[in-house]
């Protein structure tokens, strides 16, 4: 499998804080991997980099092989049609629907006509479950329906990669499932996901290979079950105990 | 008191107060297009244009309008740009709005949450398209209040080109009780007149706070 995307001795610094310190990882096309380990370890940071919400100060990222440059804004814009991504906060636009919101990346990034963005955003709305809901506005749904409308936002684009940054942890207990069950039916879909999560049991039962960050660097890489039964590095280890006994 | 001359009169002051209501609506179409130029001036990230627009908001919010309208009215014809009066009271009480919604808008669009900036990003929106269909909307609300409340100024400011003989409803007031001595009765009612076309913008503005911006919530 050929990689989609490619981070090699990725550097991010907040001023004098290394948030990455020199990240390296691969992932194949049609791959899920699930990006773990305690707050304040990168994990989002690292994400963000991937769809330049961020800036790396050094190393290199390539998407499909080709190189980011931190260039002009039409090659980043080109660089984000590829790469869809889910907010903890969601982030849906509060003054337009729920079908808005879908329609308004075919609409005004990629252009489309208009029938043809509505058919793609209806179609997307179904897929998540919300095609009842299709003229609420966000503030009229519940946090998971609109986590779904924004997953339906990012599919839109009919992106390469999905990037999910704590998509549940902003939610109500009792609305997790119906995100992470949408998140389970597209890597049965075979979309290639990076998946920044605290929901272990979902890295577990989902991801091909787990993540392990800690200090803002990637200290193990695993298969789930490898991972999770038999954790090396002493901080994976601590992680794992830790999270086991709340489960 | 005497009502006669007010009756007398009244046909004058409403018809001023057609021009005070003309010269406030030009001005506050023309002073919030030349406020939002200035405010995405402001909020640049190139430092020559946003200091230009902080430069001109200090300016002119920190001189007097009064000032304003003389510079504009007597001072620019000896650098060689003349014009009547009509012009030059428009020119000077839009710079004057200009100068006051550069900080409205700019206030109003720093309320819409980065997250949702970053939304537009993340699907390859283009900076421009950002603001027009996602910041600048979600910034009506906030800048609504404020906005009326200028507008509000405006239309008060424009008895401030009276100076230069321009017949609004204070330079119409003044020729009145000058011929008839009628200070209290002609100056009451144009007072009243003035805020009766403040009313229409403070109810104006209820109303659209009722309409504009809720987005199904409550």
């Amino acid at each position: 499998m050929k990689p989609v995307i490619e981070l090699d001795g990725i550097e991010k610094s907040y001023g004098s804080t290394r948030v990455l310190k020199g990240a390296c990882l691969s992932v194949a096309e049609g791959e899920i991997v699930a990006v773990i380990g305690p707050s304040g370890a990168g994990k989002s940071s690292l994400l963000r980099v991937v769809n330049q919400l961020e800036r790396h100060q050094g190393g290199e990222l390539r998407i499909d092989g080709v190189r980011v440059e931190a260039g002009d804004t039409a090659s980043l814009a080109a660089l984000r049609r590829q790469v869809g991504m889910v907010f903890q906060q969601f982030n849906l636009w509060p003054h337009l629907s729920a079908l808005q919101n879908v329609m308004e990346g075919p609409r005004t990034v990629l252009r489309l006509p208009r029938d043809e963005s509505r058919a793609r955003a209806l179609a997307l709305l179904e897929r998540v479950g919300l095609g009842a809901h299709r003229d609420k506005f966000p503030a009229q749904l519940s946090g998971g329906q609109q986590q779904r409308v924004a997953i339906a936002r990012a599919l839109a684009m009919q992106p390469r990669v999905m990037l999910f940054d704590e998509a549940t942890s902003a939610l109500d207990p009792t609305l997790v499932q119906d995100v992470l069950d949408v998140m389970t039916a597209l890597a049965a879909d075979r979309m290639t996901m990076l998946v920044v999560t605290h929901e272990m049991r979902f890295a577990r039962e989902v991801a091909d290979r787990i993540v392990f960050m800690a200090g803002g660097e990637i200290l193990e890489v695993a298969p789930p079950d490898v991972f999770f039964d038999h954790p090396i590095h002493p901080l994976a280890r601590r992680f794992v105990a830790s999270v086991s006994s709340h489960s | 008191m005497d009502v006669s001359v007010i009756l007398t009169y009244l046909p004058f002051l409403l018809k001023a107060a057609g021009w005070t209501i003309l010269l406030s609506a030009i001005s506050l179409v023309l002073g919030m297009l030349i406020g939002l130029g200035f405010t995405f001036m402001r909020l640049s990230t190139n430092r020559l244009l946003s200091r230009t627009a902080w430069t001109f908001v200090w300016l002119v919010r920190g001189t007097p309008m009064l000032m304003q309208v003389f510079a504009i009215y007597y001072w620019l014809p000896t650098v060689g740009i003349l014009m009547p009066p009509l012009v030059a009271a428009i020119v000077s009480l839009s710079i004057n709005a200009a100068a006051y919604y550069v900080d409205i808008f700019r206030a109003a669009i720093l309320t819409v949450p980065r997250g949702l900036v970053e939304a537009g990003e993340a699907i390859g929106m283009r900076p421009w398209q950002i603001r027009w269909r996602i910041v600048l909307p979600l910034a009506v609300r906030p800048a609504l209040p404020p906005s009326i409340g200028q507008a509000i100024n405006a239309v008060k400011n424009t008895s401030l080109v009276s100076v230069i003989s321009v017949q609004e409803l204070t330079a119409t007031s003044q020729a009145i009780y000058s011929s008839t001595y009628k200070i209290a009765e002609i100056l009451g009612t144009a007072s009243l007149i003035y805020l009766a076309i403040t009313t229409v913008l403070a109810v104006l503005q209820s109303w659209l706070e009722e309409r504009l911006g809720n987005y199904g919530a409550r």
